[in-house]
């Protein structure tokens, strides 16, 4: 027996719809708008995490490469420098503490002239003056160191006047002094 | 397979009203996330932070070790155009002693300043570095002691010293005497040398046959 088909020209009416209907409707859109954004950060973060590691990579290679430019430079020259600099920090702290008695000796030169018997010695920021000479070079050399500025602590140590010379005002003498700012310009 | 059959037409009976469709698209929707999130975004975040950090320790020691490179470099170049400021400063502060050096250069000295260099002898000085407290010297800094024994006038002597104490090379006075000769020394040499002058002057130089501490 054939089937009997109907036959309508008409566009079906659909059916109104229900509440769930439109709820449905409504969460397959926002379902569908989740999955595509976690999907998008997913692979937003993969994308980042190849860029990241492709950086990685080209940093470690380039550490290796200075590291080694590095390495070559230190065996070559490092010894040296740290020698140079070792010694040149030593040569500015002897500079700066070396001796300076050019003036000293200059001054003292001046105090006492040409043609007397007299020694100086020049010690540790000390100067002593000794011999046998007239007693008035005594008391001139010893009024000059006294009101210099170059010199203080001016003292006669020993004084022994010569007796067996009579109308000779000579005998032995040690006069001493310490030396004021023998310092040399510093470096 | 009777259990498996039910599930599937629990799931189409579910999936035949709106409201089950609803419930199923809300529970795939939450669960695909979260299973997303959980496996897949947090790992791979965690490692792209880490991986970051990481990159940026990197950068940082990169730009240390340019710095050094950079200062290794400028030195280097500096150290081949001052070779010759260099050459005169490894005479002046030696690594090693060079006795010959010092020879010429006191003679050298003696003469400009009008004295005759009458006797040099040299001596190693024992513990430069306590010898001079003030100062912080290096382990490998050594002393010699140069005894320098000159006649003449005594108005020569302070260009001597001059000479000595504005050299570039370091010599440090420690002990200066300056003797009249006596009347017999005098008429010995003719009177023209009536002082003695001894002066007792420490140089330093660097000995590198010393192992480091």
């Amino acid at each position: 027996m054939p089937v009997k088909r109907p036959f309508n020209l008409l566009q079906p009416i659909k059916p109104a719809l229900t509440l769930w209907d439109k709820i449905y409707d409504w969460v397959l859109w926002r379902a569908r708008i989740v999955i595509l954004v976690t999907i998008i950060l997913i692979t937003g973060i993969f994308v980042g995490k190849v860029v990241v590691d492709t950086d990685a990579k080209n940093k470690t290679k380039e550490i290796a490469s200075v590291e080694s430019r590095l390495k070559v430079l230190e065996t070559a020259y490092e010894s040296e420098f740290r020698n140079l600099f070792r010694r040149e920090d030593d040569y500015e702290e002897l500079w700066n503490v070396g001796s300076a008695y050019t003036a000293v000796i200059q001054e003292i030169g001046s105090y006492i002239g040409g043609n007397v018997n007299l020694n100086v010695r020049v010690q540790d920021n000390k100067i002593t003056i000794f011999g046998t000479e007239d007693l008035s070079v005594l008391n001139q050399v010893e009024v000059a160191m006294k009101s210099s500025t170059s010199f203080k602590n001016v003292f006669v140590n020993s004084l022994t006047v010569d007796s067996g010379q009579e109308g000779l005002n000579q005998g032995d003498y040690i006069l001493s002094a310490e030396i004021v700012a023998a310092e040399r310009p510093q470096l | 397979m009777d259990a498996q059959k039910s599930r599937r037409q629990r799931l189409n009976e579910l999936l035949e009203t709106t409201k089950g469709k609803t419930y199923f698209v809300v529970f795939v929707t939450f669960g695909f996330t979260a299973l997303m999130i959980l496996m897949g975004l947090l790992p791979s975040y965690s490692a792209f932070v880490k991986q970051l950090e990481q990159n940026q320790r990197r950068a940082e020691h990169i730009t240390n070790l340019k710095g050094k490179l950079s200062v290794m470099e400028d030195l280097v170049v500096e150290n081949q155009e001052k070779e010759a400021i260099k050459n005169i400063f490894n005479k002046i502060m030696p690594n090693g002693f060079n006795q010959v050096d010092y020879v010429l250069e006191i003679e050298e000295f003696a003469r400009t300043s009008g004295l005759g260099l009458n006797g040099l002898t040299f001596a190693i000085s024992d513990d430069v570095a306590n010898s001079i407290p003030s100062v912080r010297l290096d382990d490998k800094v050594r002393g010699m002691m140069i005894n320098i024994q000159l006649d003449g006038d005594r108005e020569a002597l302070p260009e001597f010293i001059l000479d000595l104490e504005n050299s570039i090379r370091l010599y440090t006075i420690k002990d200066l005497t300056s003797i009249r000769k006596s009347d017999g020394e005098l008429a010995e040499d003719g009177f023209l040398r009536p002082y003695r002058f001894t002066l007792l002057v420490e140089t330093y130089y660097f000995d590198t046959q010393v192992q480091d501490e």
